[in-house]
């Protein structure tokens, strides 16, 4: 274990803002689904690099717990490192890449390949929370038809999706309805991690920094992605397997090789893949 | 006979608000009655209110004083006292206006224009359309022009196509508006036939003819009118 | 004799000291086609929006009658049951087709809004319906996947009023829905609304300062001025023999109709 640098409070903000934070969190978790509006506070990084995430890490994080960080699936991304990094020197936390071994795991785009334990915390940086933004501008309006439970316009959304695809295009933050009321923006996961939120043992919390929006998903919460009956959700699947483990139930990454344009897929959740490949499964 | 209308001591005043309020009257007193299966011309030098009377007939314009009692239906209806939706029932069922004067509906089809009023009454389309083909037939207008916006019509041609679709539906009381203005021997022949026809099947009417001869061969009655004392000032 | 549709009683709507309209009261039947028509200002859209929900009166009462005859007082509803109606049995159409139009998605999602917001979940049917109300607003079946930008202003007036009359509503609030087109344009969509309000029986409160418009569409007229409704009646009797100063000055002043 590290030890924490001085001059700062533990993980770095201070109490009444932890406190704060914490009062959301038990809103949100009480309210599956559900934005609730938080004071969030400045942080030293900008906006889009993961503010919402680390408000509610650092707010949940205690000096037992064990802190994983991946960013696209990936522990030694920058993004990744530097957060980590962060929670080692203000909360001389223990850090690890293994997903079994996390008791909190901050996520920029992936959900880990590895099936989350009852106890785990996923905290998810979001960067538009509000699924309906994007048909709907007015936040007064949006706000109303989630009172309401009006979500025709979601629909309207996959409907044009069809129109100009052929099928449901949408491959990143795919809306999903949490225990059949609010419906929400599961942050930019691709929708193959979509049905790991369902009935999940672990607890998914949701922030969004600029927009100052915080949501969660309780353990075992039914979460549904919105479909239509003739075009019904579906994952994403690759004909090929993972060039490194031979993975073929993991999300792949494709990775350019040259200007001749050879390529090969890997798995996008590094530890999973390690762990793969040091079991001694090979590629075919 | 049965009485289809009476008419009370109409009176009708026009008050030109936007000329200091003068006050032109129309119509004093006018009282008549009419009977089904008869036709009855009214008389008088222009200026005489032939048209107003007619046009207070129809509801078209709101008498000042007297009463108007229409057959409608089962009932007798004072018209004067009616609401609009009870007038647009009685012009859909049991009062007719032929007119002179086409108003032209953008886009609608002269055959169409001529089956509208069956159609108003629940007449299948096929139906009406027949009706409405045999109509303008008998009234000479070729059939290149039915389906087509009466708009670009001749003057004479628009005068039948609208002689057609107040004809095409026989109504209880049918008010005449010079319907032979200007039309040729062969179509005022047409059109008397037209008015035998309503006769026959019992409609009672009323009617301006200027031209004498037509007059006489369908009018059983004769309405002398003579113009009010003109205008007088409001105080 | 059947029973109004809409009734308005005693309908007022202030806007701090400044009247919007005052004392409005009559009754719209099944089918009805009544045209609000004065001049800019006189309270005619102001009235519009409070009939249609979208404003709440000062005073009196706006009621409207479902189809298994019950009353809803449009004010008294929740939010819930208010925007329900809204989307099913009443329709709205803006003069400016863009205001009752979502500009990011296109044609088809936008009649099809409706239907999903009122729980179809068959993206074929949802499709196989805004299509076919495309045809019958006269637009060419290949532009169900444009966007109304691309659209020219006659054919985004016509998305808006397939958009609306999806759901089948039985009372429509149309404000100058004419307005600013070109002529010919115009003419093809009065035409267009005079048939497709007759086959479907639609009871319609129109705002026009168009009496030709007025004419041609609406059986029954009120003139409205400085808030209040000064002469009302069949529109062929309140246009060829107007009592009031304000209707005979309106008449007057605009071409032959």
């Amino acid at each position: 274990m590290t030890s924490a640098e001085t001059g700062y409070n533990f993980a770095y903000l201070d109490e009444d803002s932890k406190r704060l934070i914490r009062r959301a969190l038990l809103k949100a978790v009480a309210v599956p689904g559900y934005q609730v509006p938080f004071a969030g506070r400045e942080m030293p990084m900008p906006y889009g690099w993961g503010t919402g995430g680390i408000q509610v890490t650092a707010a949940l994080i205690g000096p037992d717990d064990v802190l994983k960080v991946i960013d696209q699936g990936s522990d030694d991304t920058t993004n990744a490192v530097s957060i980590r990094a962060f929670f080692s020197k203000t909360a001389g936390v223990a850090t690890t890449t293994v997903t079994g071994e996390a008791s909190i795991i901050q996520t920029r785009h992936r959900i880990p390949e590895r099936p989350l334990k009852p106890g785990q915390i996923m905290v998810y940086q979001v960067p538009i929370p509000e699924p309906l933004r994007w048909l709907e501008p007015g936040e007064t309006e949006t706000r109303v038809l989630h009172a309401l439970g009006e979500y025709g316009l979601m629909y309207v959304k996959l409907y044009e999706d069809i129109s100009r695809h052929g099928r449901i295009a949408t491959s990143y933050d795919y809306p999903v309805e949490v225990f059949g009321r609010y419906i929400m923006s599961p942050s930019p996961i691709p929708r193959f991690d979509n049905p790991k939120l369902d009935r999940s043992p672990a607890l998914h919390l949701f922030g969004a920094g600029r927009e100052k929006r915080i949501y969660a998903v309780p353990p075992y919460s039914p979460v549904r992605s919105l479909d239509f009956e003739d075009y019904p959700f579906a994952v994403q699947r690759w004909p090929e397997v993972c060039a490194i483990c031979g993975a073929s139930d993991s999300y792949l990454d494709e990775v350019v090789l040259d200007d001749g344009g050879r390529r090969l897929f890997v798995c996008s959740d590094s530890d999973y893949c390690a762990g793969r490949a040091g079991k001694g499964s090979p590629p075919q | 006979m049965t009485t289809m209308l009476t008419v009370e001591k109409l009176s009708k005043i026009f008050t030109l608000h936007q000329q200091g309020g003068v006050r032109i009257k129309a119509l004093t007193d006018v009282s008549l009655e009419l009977s089904a299966g008869e036709c009855l011309a009214l008389a008088g030098p222009s200026g005489a209110g032939k048209s107003t009377l007619l046009r207070c007939l129809y509801g078209n314009y709101l008498p000042s004083g007297g009463k108007i009692s229409l057959r409608h239906l089962s009932e007798i209806l004072d018209l004067s006292a009616a609401s609009p939706q009870k007038i647009m029932e009685v012009r859909r069922y049991s009062l007719g206006y032929v007119s002179q004067f086409l108003r032209v509906i953008p886009r609608v089809s002269a055959l169409d224009i001529v089956a509208e009023p069956l159609l108003e009454t629940g007449a299948e389309t096929a139906e009406a359309r027949q009706a409405a083909r045999e109509l303008l037939n008998r009234l000479n207008i070729p059939p290149r022009l039915w389906a087509l916006p009466p708009a670009t019509f001749s003057g004479g041609e628009q005068q039948r196509i609208n002689l057609a679709r107040g004809f095409i539906r026989l109504r209880p009381v049918m008010l005449l508006d010079e319907p032979t203005a200007s039309l040729d021997r062969a179509n005022r022949k047409v059109v008397r036939d037209l008015i035998y026809e309503a006769k026959e099947s019992g409609s009672a009417l009323i009617g301006i003819f200027h031209d004498d001869e037509m007059r006489s061969l369908v009018a059983d009655r004769q309405f002398q009118m003579a113009p009010p004392n003109g205008r007088e000032k409001a105080e | 004799m059947t029973r109004p549709i809409l009734s308005a009683r005693g309908v007022d709507k202030y806007y701090g000291g400044r009247v919007g309209c005052r004392g409005v009261s009559f009754d719209l039947y099944p089918g009805e086609i009544l045209g609000l028509v004065g001049e800019s200002g006189s309270g005619k859209t102001t009235l519009l929006n409070v009939l249609a929900g979208r404003l709440s009166p000062s005073g009196g009462r706006v009621l409207y009658r479902g189809p298994d005859g019950s009353e809803h007082d449009l004010q008294q509803l929740s939010e819930a049951g208010r925007r329900r109606l809204l989307r099913t049995e009443l329709g709205f159409v803006h003069q400016r087709a863009g205001d009752g139009l979502r500009p990011l998605v296109s044609a088809g999602a936008n009649i099809g809004e409706r239907l999903m917001a009122g729980g179809w979940r068959r993206y074929g049917r949802i499709r196989s319906e805004a299509a076919d109300w495309l045809a019958r607003v006269e637009i060419p079946a290949d532009r169900l996947d444009d966007r109304p930008a691309d659209y020219s202003g006659g054919m985004r007036q016509r998305l808006q009023i397939a958009r609306n009359l999806v759901t089948r509503p039985r009372l429509v609030f149309m404000d100058e829905p004419t307005g600013g087109l070109d002529v010919s344009v115009q003419a093809r969509l009065l035409d267009l609304i005079r048939h497709l309000a007759a086959r479907l029986d639609l009871a319609v409160v129109l705002v026009t300062h168009d009496l030709a418009v007025a004419r041609l569409l609406s059986q029954r007229l009120m003139v409205m001025k400085s808030g209040q409704v000064v002469e009302s009646g069949l529109t062929d009797q309140v246009l060829d023999d107007p009592q009031h100063p304000y209707s005979q000055l309106l008449v007057s002043a605009m071409l032959q109709v």
